[in-house]
């Protein structure tokens, strides 16, 4: 890899990072969003890796703010733990907990994904339904369900979907301690100042990579004139 | 490359939409039984999540949406006015209306009134679905917890029962359409009346009194301040990515 491509590697990389940090702000309100991170791959002149993705990205996992809302059912699940949820036979875990009882009757995530019990979706039969501390569903006042709530045995290997994650069943198993908050839910994680702070190095990495091209196109233009002169 | 701008550009959407209902809340906040709306936002991937299952190995973020404005049904404070036209809701459950072309609205309660035919009808004129008519020289109108409508008529010296106004919930209040007004219509038929005298039931007419509307002017403003924040942090990332864009214009000296 050449000065030139370098140079191009550094500007493709902020381009890139920002759009990781403009997700991330975006999202800065959706709660049970984990915020994305950045990390640069090391990138050596005269490898013959290309420009593209030169940053890669994983996922903070830490909790983000409770904020109460005092609405029964917005959900959030304290300390470890993720709401199982059933995309059409695909399981899908999250933590956004804004749910809502759909025209079925069946308690459902803002997308329409139905939460999942021990058995099953659950199905209420009127609006005033409570969620107790350890995840059981009162309908009117009769217990009808008790959430699924898991934990990653490997959190590395599940895969990121959005504001949810996909993984292999046997990296799932349930959480011992269930603590479910009903009228809060969680916030996104994302820290405005981490975000701007990485807002700025992209574009100070750009500008780099614009010193790097321009330094290098204004010794080539100076080889060319002093050797033809010669 | 372009993708910051895109992205940026769904959150100042989303949070255009956030602004635009709080504004309704906070200019509602003296309406007669209303109900405060909150958004809820989700994280967009660039295939549909909630329609089919992608194999996609890995889904690229595009940004956030405003996915659902939803009504809060929280109790209203209600509050005594003293004028025994005045009708609140406590608890669940609405009032069902005949609006235009014979359909049901439901309603919320508000100040009532007697039409020119001698039946009871909402303030703006809508009928009441029970069709109650009062006659003409009744007085001491009462209207018990259960919706029973009495009236003192001149030859009587007990008040005579002039029907009923029944409470109704439907299925999913999440399904109801707002059409303003403190009207609501029900996306389906399937209407539950509430008994009040069953137990548990915890709905009743109260007369003389209005509910008002169920948000805090704080809670509002709080809102309001974050989500001119989150536009300006949007805003600031679609600089970012024009100064970035500009950067690779200029790269050609």
């Amino acid at each position: 890899m050449g000065i030139l491509e370098l140079g191009a590697a550094l500007i493709v990389g902020s381009g890139q990072r920002l759009e990781v940090t403009a997700t991330n702000i975006a999202n800065s309100t959706t709660p049970g969003y984990k915020a994305q991170e950045l990390f640069s791959a090391f990138l050596r002149s005269g490898d013959p890796a290309g420009v593209e993705d030169v940053v890669s990205t994983r996922t903070r996992l830490d909790a983000g703010s409770y904020r109460q809302t005092n609405n029964g059912s917005d959900l959030a699940v304290q300390g470890e733990g993720y709401f199982v949820l059933s995309n059409a036979g695909e399981t899908v875990y999250s933590r956004a907990g804004q749910f809502h009882r759909d025209a079925d009757g069946r308690l459902v995530n803002a997308g329409g994904l139905a939460v999942q019990s021990s058995g099953g979706d659950i199905t209420l039969r009127s609006d005033s339904f409570r969620v107790l501390g350890d995840g059981t569903v009162l309908d009117g006042e009769e217990p009808v369900a008790r959430l699924d709530i898991v934990q990653f045995v490997d959190a590395s290997t599940a895969e990121r979907v959005g504001a949810s994650f996909r993984s292999d069943p046997a990296n799932v198993m349930p959480v011992d301690n269930v603590r479910i908050a009903s009228g809060m839910i969680e916030e996104s994680n994302v820290s405005m100042a981490h975000e701007f702070l990485a807002m700025m190095q992209a574009q100070r990495t750009a500008e780099t990579g614009r010193h790097l091209v321009q330094t290098y196109d204004d010794l080539l233009g100076r080889a060319l004139t002093t050797f033809g002169q010669s | 490359m372009n993708g910051a701008f895109y992205i940026a550009a769904t959150g100042l959407d989303a949070q255009q939409r956030a602004l635009d209902v709080t504004a309704n809340n906070i200019a509602n906040i003296n309406t007669t039984g209303f109900k405060r709306s909150v958004v809820r936002f989700s994280d967009l991937v660039s295939a549909s999540e909630a329609t089919d299952v992608v194999p996609l190995p890995s889904l690229r973020a595009i940004g956030v949406s405003a996915s659902s404005v939803s009504h809060v049904w929280d109790q209203g404070a209600i509050r005594q006015t003293g004028n025994p036209m005045d009708l609140a809701i406590e608890g669940r459950g609405f009032v069902e209306m005949i609006g235009p072309g014979g359909r049901t609205l439901l309603w919320r309660g508000g100040g009532l009134k007697i039409n020119a035919d001698g039946y009871l009808s909402a303030g703006d004129g809508t009928l009441l679905k029970a069709m109650i008519s009062v006659p003409r020289d009744a007085t001491a109108l009462s209207i018990a917890e259960d919706g029973t409508v009495t009236a003192t008529v001149p030859d009587t010296t007990d008040p005579v029962s002039l029907g009923q106004i029944e409470l109704v919930t439907p299925r999913d209040a999440g399904e109801l359409q707002d059409l303003g007004g403190g009207y609501y219509v029900a996306s389906s038929d399937e209407l539950e009346t509430i008994d009040s005298e069953a137990e548990g039931a915890n709905s009743r007419i109260v007369q003389g009194s209005l509910e008002g509307a169920n948000l805090q002017l704080s809670d509002e403003m709080v809102t309001l301040l974050l989500v001119q924040r989150a536009y300006s942090a949007n805003a600031q990332v679609v600089q970012a990515g024009d100064q970035i864009m500009s950067i690779i214009n200029n790269l050609r000296r």
